[in-house]
């Protein structure tokens, strides 16, 4: 029974960092693109986008660095046609979430039907490996978090530089105040449109990476959809997260705690029907919502149109 | 004076069928592109997809089908949206409100034919309404944000929906995973012979002159415009928004609920196990595209619809892949929100050089 | 603004009117290609095929894919296909290709069986057969099936031969009357041999999500599998992916994936969707069509268990003699059916 019980707390926590890991990715992304006054709902398209061309960058040259170069290029060209239809043609935030994420859905889609066969010959070589931390990979139990590879480690790096990059950092600085209020901050000769289109980019290739992490660390093969609603989780956890990156990684790490946990009822064979347990990580996201509201903090523009005066 | 305006605004209305038009004229060639890629004529195969969609009548009557649901959905975003409650969770209403129907049209029986539709009907209205509710309980008492628990519910009800018709609701007849058939007494009657296109067109069409009607044309719709509007000056004028989101809320899940209903009554019949017909999805983007108003919307259902029906004929004539539908669906909707932009700038300067 | 949108408005007239040309010329040019061709040979069958997913799946609709371009092959046919089509509006694209002028419509899928019955009807002289259909309401219906279960028994027989741990586990993307069939089926044969095994079962309730099938069998893993059953269409590679991390083995399904993981997978329990298509389009070229319920076996190549050719070599002879001792059980019909509730 003991031993039974520190498998399965071995199983969540492994589960818990690779379902966690994409979607941190993405809700980072969108974090910032938030912070700056942005809602970025393309998030879910922007992942599929990564994840695509990640694949066939790391397939066609077999070089994984090729493939996240892929899925940054891929991020940040949707974040310019973002920017560009957001901030210059002043489109609604919402519609032209919608529209990448149907157009990811369909484009990837097609263009992976199109690159013809599947199987063996579509697979690419290899998986990006882990980094194996000495001494502290033989922890029991927790060992697990330090053997992941470098986009894990790299992942952590961000969340730690996000969190100052907004509090000590001038472009950080800027790019809260034109969240906050666009036009006390171009009074004061802060570039809005500059500030928000790079926080539109930068966004942008994170969550594409996120996307990119699944196809480069975790499936040699892209399958159409295979991001299969990780998007909008993570839209899901910057609120959760009340907008600040400690709070988004752990709005992230609830996400893919319960999912994790809803694999565990599968494996251990507790007799409900299994829709029954993939509905649990949204169930649980919509109560960590519901427990979470309260405090808020968006910032104070957030989603709404800038007209320069 | 007022003959003035009018031919002024039908000069902005006449400017904006057009510009919307032409973004439709370059969705459709960036979509071409696409086409190119795959190393297939294009315009072979814009030609199949017009006549797979509109050239026979086969073709029209499954166009015409596929717009019932559409349209729904779009009059659903748009109400919601009039009240800005951003109402992203249709696809699960119309599986509940597919629902709905569903249950009292098999179990349910002995009634005359049009009591037993209109009952099912009430049904998938209600279920839609009940569905959507669950994100407004959500908004009202705890301030969560509609928008994610929607979607969320999205996910919830179509597992919700396969669960039941793999147990309770599974048809003992069928190896199949999926539900009986309802009533020959609840099905919707056909309305244009060796088609399927049935009753629920009508409905439809009098559910869009209604909303018209009730949004454009009435005291209540007026008030819900101004909270949409600004909801502070609506304040102001003694309008009760919080009363008004409600309503907006209320007509939203019942319209993509009867969108389930009429499409279940009168073309699916029953449920099947792992059903996903992104109605939803796609009346959230021809919503836009008709700019929420429900003629604008009646064209971009239809534009839809025509997509959806004739992707299937370009696969099946020259061999585009399917998902080509969405990508071309994407790329319209992006082109007409960005054409927004123009409509908008001209129509200023159509005002102001018209004073 | 306005010569703007003149100029726009312009090039999209003269692009409207190109593919009005293009819609002009297209008849014309037809005829000249019939011209090239001397002889008028015998008008080709034509076969729309209907699939659930993607033709690159690298399961169930590939399999079926490759019959087809086979039959083309072979036997001169024409064919045409539609994909993901939902079964809700399967019935559509049966009568869009009934319309078309297709002589034979399959439908690659058990789950559009009902549809077929209520389309065929309709088009008397257009021939239907369904892929692993389980019945046959018209003279213009074949239903084309197996058992189902025989190729998972051999699986079922194999993992609990070589399994040293007892427990063996087993991952399907969605469930379905097929699926507890191939489940029961595999847990029938695993039985057979060790009364004590355990199986573990799970769903990724996707056939995308490939991401999800890795942790599912990445827990059972840690569980104690040590040998895998994946029929999960694409979701497979990721499956095997996991098993070969892990040093596990794993028995692909249903098409043979040795070549996917050669040190990693043993065997696959193979039902080649293929042959469904194949068969029904055979029984038409040799004008031999009969409405009916058809069940295909182990005999017809419809169900086997493939051996990786290195494991089929490293196994002792007992295990291959226990598994080869179940086929010709299962051949015999000496095996009683699973019961699936």
């Amino acid at each position: 029974m003991d031993s039974q019980f520190m498998i399965i707390i071995g199983i969540l926590l492994g589960s818990t960092i690779r379902y966690t890991v994409p979607i941190l990715y993405a809700a980072l992304g969108g974090l910032i693109t938030e912070k700056a006054g942005v809602l970025n709902f393309a998030l879910e398209g922007l992942m599929l986008a990564g994840a695509f061309f990640a694949y066939y960058g790391n397939l066609v040259t077999g070089s994984i660095l090729v493939g996240v170069l892929c899925a940054l290029a891929a991020g940040a060209l949707t974040g310019l046609i973002l920017s560009i239809s957001i901030l210059k043609y002043k489109a609604s935030q919402l519609v032209m979430g919608i529209g990448i994420n149907i157009f990811y859905l369909g484009l990837t889609g097609y263009f992976f039907r199109i690159i013809g066969s599947s199987g063996a010959e579509t697979m690419v070589d290899d998986l990006l490996g882990s980094i194996h931390i000495p001494l502290l990979e033989d922890i029991p139990l927790i060992g697990v978090l330090f053997e992941q590879n470098i986009l894990v480690y790299l992942l952590v790096v961000l969340v730690i530089f996000t969190a100052r990059f907004f509090n000590k950092t001038t472009i950080g600085l800027n790019l809260k105040a034109v969240g906050e209020n666009p036009y006390a901050a171009a009074a004061v000769g802060v570039d809005v449109i500059k500030n928000r289109t790079l926080a539109i980019v930068v966004g942008s290739m994170l969550a594409a990476l996120g996307g990119g992490v699944m196809t480069l660390t975790m499936a040699r093969v892209f399958l159409e959809n295979m991001v299969n609603g990780r998007g909008w989780i993570a839209f899901t956890a910057i609120i959760l997260g009340r907008y600040s990156s400690k709070g988004v990684l752990i709005g992230c790490l609830v996400f893919g705690a319960a999912t994790a946990l809803s694999d565990i009822v599968q494996i251990v064979g507790i007799d409900i029907p299994y829709q029954a347990a993939l509905m649990v990580p949204y169930i649980i996201t919509i109560v960590a919502l519901v427990l979470s509201v309260g405090g808020g903090n968006a910032p104070a523009a957030l989603g709404a149109r800038y007209d320069r005066e | 004076m007022s003959s003035f305006d009018s031919s002024l605004s039908r000069r902005i209305l006449r400017m904006r069928i057009l510009v919307t038009g032409l973004a439709v004229v370059v969705a459709f060639l960036l979509g071409s592109a696409l086409v190119a890629l795959a190393g297939i004529n294009p315009l072979t195969a814009l030609r199949y997809l017009f006549s797979g969609a509109l050239g026979t009548r086969h073709g029209i009557g499954e166009t015409l089908t596929r717009f019932i649901p559409l349209f729904l959905a779009t009059l659903s975003f748009a109400i919601a949206m009039k009240v800005h409650f951003y109402n992203v969770g249709i696809e699960g209403q119309i599986a509940l409100g597919s629902l709905g129907a569903l249950l009292v049209g098999v179990y349910v029986t002995g009634l005359p034919a049009p009591i037993h539709i209109l009952l099912c009907l009430t049904a998938s209205v209600v279920f839609g309404i009940l569905w959507l509710s669950v994100a407004g309980f959500l908004r009202f008492r705890f301030g969560a944000n509609e928008l994610l628990t929607t979607v969320m519910l999205n996910y919830i009800a179509i597992y919700l929906i396969d669960i039941l018709v793999e147990t309770v609701l599974k048809d003992p007849n069928s190896l199949i995973n999926q539900s009986q058939k309802i009533a020959a007494t609840a099905k919707l009657p056909r309305i244009m012979e060796g088609t399927t296109v049935h009753l629920g067109l009508v409905f439809a069409a009098i559910v869009g002159f209604i909303v018209y009607y009730y949004v454009w044309r009435t005291p209540g719709g007026f008030e819900l415009r101004a909270v949409g509007a600004n909801s502070k000056a609506a304040k102001y004028a003694g309008i009760n928004p919080a009363k008004l989101i409600i309503i907006g809320m209320i007509i939203s899940g019942g319209l993509a609920g009867l969108g389930g209903g009429l499409n279940l009554l009168g073309y699916q019949s029953r449920w099947v196990s792992g059903t996903f017909l992104g109605y939803g999805f796609d009346g959230i983007g021809a919503a836009v595209m008709g700019q929420y108003h429900p003629l604008g919307m009646a064209f971009s259902a239809l534009l839809f619809a025509i997509i959806r029906v004739g992707g299937g004929a370009m696969q099946r004539s020259v061999g585009v892949p399917y998902p080509l539908v969405h990508a071309l669906q994407g790329i319209v909707i992006i082109a007409v929100i960005i054409s927004a932009y123009f409509i908008e700038k001209r129509t200023e300067k159509m005002t102001k050089g018209g004073q | 603004m306005k010569k703007k949108i003149i100029s726009l408005l312009l090039v999209a007239m003269f692009l409207v009117s190109l593919v009005g040309c293009a819609g002009a010329e297209e008849p014309a040019e037809e005829p000249a290609v019939e011209e090239n061709v001397e002889e008028p040979a015998v008008e080709p069958i034509k076969v729309g095929v209907i699939f659930t997913g993607s033709i690159g799946d690298g399961a169930w609709n590939e399999s079926g894919y490759n019959a087809l371009v086979k039959a083309k092959e072979d036997l001169g046919i024409e064919f045409s296909f539609q994909e993901s089509v939902p079964v809700a509006e399967s019935g559509e694209v049966m009568r869009n290709f009934a319309y078309e002028g297709y002589d034979l419509i399959i439908a690659h899928d058990f789950n559009y069986n009902d549809i077929v019955s209520e389309v065929a009807p309709e088009f008397p002289d257009v021939l239907f057969t369904v892929s692993y259909g389980y019945q046959s309401t018209e003279d213009n219906i074949a239903a084309i099936t197996s058992s189902g279960w025989h190729a998972s028994y051999m699986a079922g027989v194999l993992a609990a031969a070589v399994s040293e741990t007892e427990i063996v586990g087993v991952l399907s993307a969605t469930d379905s009357f097929m699926g507890k069939r191939m489940r029961t089926g595999f847990v029938n044969g695993a039985k057979s041999v060790n009364p004590d095994i355990e199986v573990l079962e799970a769903f990724t309730g996707s056939w995308d999500d490939v991401v999800k099938g890795k942790e599912l069998v990445n827990g059972m893993i840690q569980q104690g599998i040590d040998v895998i059953l994946s029929n999960s269409g694409n979701v497979n590679f990721g499956v095997i992916e996991t098993a070969k991390e892990a040093g596990i083995m794993a028995i692909g399904a249903p098409s043979d994936l040795s070549s996917v993981a050669p040190d990693t997978v043993i065997a696959s329990a193979v039902t080649p969707s293929g042959i469904y298509v194949d068969y029904g389009i055979r029984q038409l070229a040799e004008d031999n069509f009969d409405g009916g319920v058809y069940v295909l076996g182990i005999k017809e190549g419809a169900e086997d268990l493939i051996w990786n050719p290195a494991f089929e070599a490293e196994f002792s002879a007992e295990v291959i003699d226990t598994v080869n001792a179940a086929k010709l059980q299962l051949s015999n019909g000496e095996i009683e059916e699973p019961v699936v509730e």
